[in-house]
């Protein structure tokens, strides 16, 4: 399928569901990862906490995307990312993905022009921020969904200029998790 | 004439069961669901290796005997619905697709419901209901 009629998808699915304030949204999200930073002892197991409470999400989101977008069985792992990039995100978020950085058939990044959890946000360049990745969420809620309909996925937060999501499709062999700096300017 | 209808999760677990007109009510519900079950499972194995092209993934719409019609649906998620009927019943898939949705947006949103447990929530059934018994021939 081309990338244009998953657009239209995408168009048409943001436009069956309900919306809601984006601003309100996004302080919302803020003051959870507030909350979790203050909770947690360290930029790692706020992450940790994100990532899950994503997961949380991401089992039950899975079902409400594929019972309004209508979208049966997927065939391969390039359609199911161009799917999340331009279905997904904007269905959920009014935000599109791009698709980019294949290396072989079984890893791929998302790229994003805005981030669309964190547009008011800066964080203080302190030990419990330095290494918080900020919408870890998002990564939480992909790994959620993406399990639920296949094989387990690992996918995690790169950062360069502008905002990428890495995925890593794993059959029975963990990969290694990086972490990465990230700087005040980027969230 | 619509006579009832069986939801399963990935797991194989029955998470609803309703009928409406159903003459010879089994006695034993949890046996029915786990034959039911074995069966779907068996049958798209089978269809897949039977496939005459290479990318049968074993999913069918519905399958017809003598005394009634099973009408099928699999999400991706690997949540299974069937809809036994009359065999005169046409395609009913979009109300299978209706429950699905309706599932979605009481059972699947609602925080207090845990993944892969029977449904119990009496909007889901409601919704169900008002769905099936609109259809034109559900009462004959």
């Amino acid at each position: 399928m081309a990338t244009s009629s998953y657009k239209r998808l995408g168009d048409q699915a943001f436009s069956k569901v309900e919306h809601i304030n984006s601003e309100l949204f996004m302080l919302t999200y803020g003051a959870l990862v507030a909350q979790v930073v203050k909770d947690s002892e360290d930029a790692a197991e706020a992450n940790r906490q994100l990532d899950q409470m994503g997961y949380n999400i991401g089992v039950r989101l899975v079902d409400e995307f594929l019972a309004r977008s209508g979208i049966g069985k997927i065939s391969t792992f390039r359609e199911t990312a161009e799917i999340i990039a331009k279905v997904g995100f904007k269905m959920f978020l009014n935000v599109i993905a791009t698709v980019g950085n294949w290396s072989g058939d079984k890893e791929y990044s998302l790229l994003f022009d805005e981030n669309p959890l964190a547009e008011f946000v800066e964080l203080p360049r302190d030990d419990a921020t330095k290494a918080l990745f900020y919408s870890n969420l998002l990564c939480g809620v992909l790994r959620g969904a993406l399990e639920s309909v296949s094989a387990p996925f690992h996918v995690y937060f790169f950062y360069t200029l502008l905002l990428l999501i890495r995925f890593y499709f794993i059959y029975l062999f963990i990969c290694f998790i990086y972490s990465l700096r990230c700087s005040s300017l980027l969230v | 004439m619509i006579y009832n209808l069986y939801v399963f999760d990935r797991a194989g677990t029955c998470l609803y069961y309703a009928d409406w007109h159903r003459r010879n009510k089994s006695e034993n519900l949890e046996g029915e669901f786990k034959l039911v079950y074995g069966m779907l499972f068996l049958l798209k194995r089978f269809l897949t290796a039977t496939s005459p092209s290479q990318d049968g993934d074993g999913s069918f719409d519905h399958f017809l005997t003598d005394t009634y019609r099973l009408h099928y649906f699999e999400s991706a998620t690997g949540v299974k619905f069937c809809l036994l009927s009359h065999p005169s019943v046409p395609d009913l898939r979009d109300h299978l697709l209706g429950i699905y949705q309706a599932m979605v947006d009481t059972v699947v949103k609602n925080p207090l419901y845990k993944l892969g447990d029977p449904i119990e929530c009496s909007l889901f059934k409601e919704r169900v209901d008002q769905l099936i018994s609109s259809h034109p021939r559900f009462a004959q």
